[in-house]
């Protein structure tokens, strides 16, 4: 593996814990909020708390920076996000504000269901440590049994829709959801979970896989379908998001087939990569693609992934690509967005360029879960947390109960 | 006081509606980020903004948001507010209900020039959402996937997303966002 200059990523986990705290809010709720910007749509009239899959990457970042440093600080931090997921659930399990690009509103997919895992996984901390983990446990099973199995998910087929009523499938956004049901399987001992949703649903990710031996595209895996219509649009950090499921469910149940579609999955991405680290937006069959935007602190899910593959014996370097994150640090800690907003189409975007630089707590989030494993502890330790006002951590002893 | 928060989500609208009410919200915005005015309209809209902004009460603005004309006039004629931000619709919205999906919200018309000058005001700006180029990229965009395209389909997309607010303001526009000042006492 290429190296990796350790004083850098330190430097950039350390700027990212500073800036999440500058984009904390009390609008409409506690919480992380800003301004999105995307790939359809941007989000920039809203930019109050938003409860998405930005509460993915900054509890499972400041989870691994606690493991690894063994300061408070960092669990409190975690502490606090989920504190903002259970007083933001609202009485019929939704959290307020979870669409992201499309907020206001609720039901966002798959951002409740990542909020899920943030739930689950600092439940599973606080359990292990012998603290209070209930209320974060409670939350995420009542996000999961009134919104995605009561309502996405269609039994008959055994398909998580993507909306209510819709038969669709989206193969990144039902991956959280799967990671979601191996985490609550794990603090519930409910084994079904898996047979009866976590299976099905890894294997209709797997059989929208494109497995063509020799084809550019072998390897991806489509971004929806409606019925029976795939949408062969292939997105690689879409792709990336998919293969932690398919890795942890591989090793649960020990079926190779879904090892062997994540390091297919896995192939595909390292084969698109660019020199300089990034990944094209999306690429179609026939060879086209369009290169813009590419995603700077979101490829730290492709990082993620790729590191993932490694452990599993994968000849695959995440090394160029935690380095193309790195250039994105800017001074105020923030990662830049994307590159190339302005291209995406000739002349008509030209003036969504700004858009390149907006630091947004929902992509960085990523490249801070992503780096926070990587950062050498003495480098953490000196850590300053920005605690001021109403946006002090709350001890792990403050709770809800 | 800020406007309370309802326990319903904030509805789930049609780009072209969501753009407009981006667009009331960049003009009625205070520097601290907040609203201050009388918000008046149908419900959906109203929702839509309140989720958006913190709207506090005040007579010094009035914002209506598709709502009937007597509705205004009445809000007008009690607040006599210095400002006034309407989104209201057009013929052009009108020639494109048969496209729109059922149950859209439908907006009433301006009220006529004669009808704000009586009432001492003027137009200050105006904004178009969803005008023609919005419209022929929308398009584009249905033949290019039915012809197998999806690349250049997904660019059609962003850019009828991105000209949803048309250029000028004097072009055909299904919406209409329109700023009023008050010139008289």
């Amino acid at each position: 593996m290429t190296a990796i200059d350790p004083a850098a990523v330190a430097s950039a986990v350390l700027g990212l814990d500073r800036w999440f705290e500058t984009m904390r809010g009390a609008w409409p709720r506690l919480g992380y909020g800003g301004p999105v910007v995307h790939w359809w749509n941007h989000c920039l009239t809203y930019r109050g708390t938003g409860l998405d899959w930005r509460y993915e990457g900054i509890t499972a970042g400041y989870l691994t920076l606690w493991r690894r440093t063994g300061d408070r600080r960092w669990l409190d931090k975690a502490v606090r996000a989920g504190n903002d997921l259970v007083v933001g659930q609202r009485a019929d399990g939704h959290f307020i504000n979870s669409r992201f690009e499309l907020n206001p509103g609720v039901g966002g997919t798959p951002h409740e269901a990542a909020c899920d895992v943030a739930l689950l996984l600092l439940a599973k901390e606080l359990r292990g440590l012998g603290l209070a983990e209930r209320p974060y446990l409670e939350a995420a099973r009542r996000n999961l049994e009134a919104f995605w199995l009561s309502r996405l998910w269609h039994a008959p087929s055994s398909t998580l829709w993507d909306a209510p009523g819709v038969p669709s499938f989206v193969p990144n956004k039902a991956a959280t959801f799967v990671e979601a049901i191996l985490l609550l399987r794990e603090l519930t001992g409910d084994d079904s979970l898996v047979e009866r949703y976590a299976i099905p649903t890894a294997e209709r990710i797997l059989a929208m896989q494109v497995r063509r031996p020799g084809d550019k595209l072998d390897g991806a895996i489509a971004q929806n379908r409606f019925g029976d219509r795939v949408v062969t649009s292939f997105f690689p950090l879409y792709i990336a998001r998919c293969v932690p499921a398919l890795v942890e469910l591989a090793a649960l149940t020990g079926e190779t087939r879904f090892r062997d579609g994540a390091l297919a999955a896995i192939a595909f991405i390292a084969r698109v990569r660019e020199p300089d680290g990034g990944l094209p937006q999306v690429l179609y069959p026939g060879g086209r693609s369009n290169r813009h935007p590419r995603w700077i602190s979101g490829a730290g899910d492709v990082v993620r992934a790729l590191a993932v593959a490694r452990d599993l014996g994968a000849d695959v370097d995440p090394a160029p690509t935690v380095a193309w994150l790195l250039r994105g640090v800017r001074p105020d800690g923030r990662i830049a967005t994307a590159e190339g907003f302005g291209r995406i189409v000739p002349w008509i975007t030209r003036r969504d360029r700004a858009s390149d630089e907006i630091g947004v707590v929902g992509w960085c989030d990523k490249a801070f879960r992503a780096l926070a494993p990587l950062a050498k502890p003495e480098l953490l330790n000196h850590a300053s947390a920005v605690t001021a006002g109403n946006t002090r951590p709350l001890g792990v002893a403050e709770v809800v109960r | 006081m800020l406007s309370e928060r309802t326990s319903d989500p904030a509805p789930v609208l049609p780009v072209e509606l969501r753009a407009a009410i981006d667009v009331v919200v960049k003009l009625s915005q205070a520097a601290e980020g907040q609203i201050a005015g009388r918000v008046l309209g149908q419900r959906q809209l109203t929702r839509a903004l309140e989720s958006c902004v913190p709207v506090t009460e005040s007579n010094s603005m009035v914002i209506a948001l598709g709502a009937p004309p007597d509705a205004l006039r009445s809000a007008v004629a009690s607040t006599m507010p210095d400002r006034i931000v309407t989104m209201v619709g057009s013929r052009f919205d009108r020639s494109l209900k048969p496209f729109r999906a059922p149950g859209r919200v439908a907006l009433p018309t301006d009220l006529p020039r004669a009808e704000w000058d009586a009432m001492g005001y003027a137009r200050v700006a105006a904004t178009g959402v969803q005008g023609l180029a919005a419209i022929l990229w929308s398009m584009g965009e249905r033949v290019l996937r039915r012809l197998g395209r999806p690349d250049l389909a997904d660019r059609c997309r962003i850019a009828m997303l991105r000209t949803l607010v048309a250029a000028h303001p004097s072009l055909p526009a299904a919406v209409r966002v329109l700023h009023y000042q008050r010139v008289t006492t």
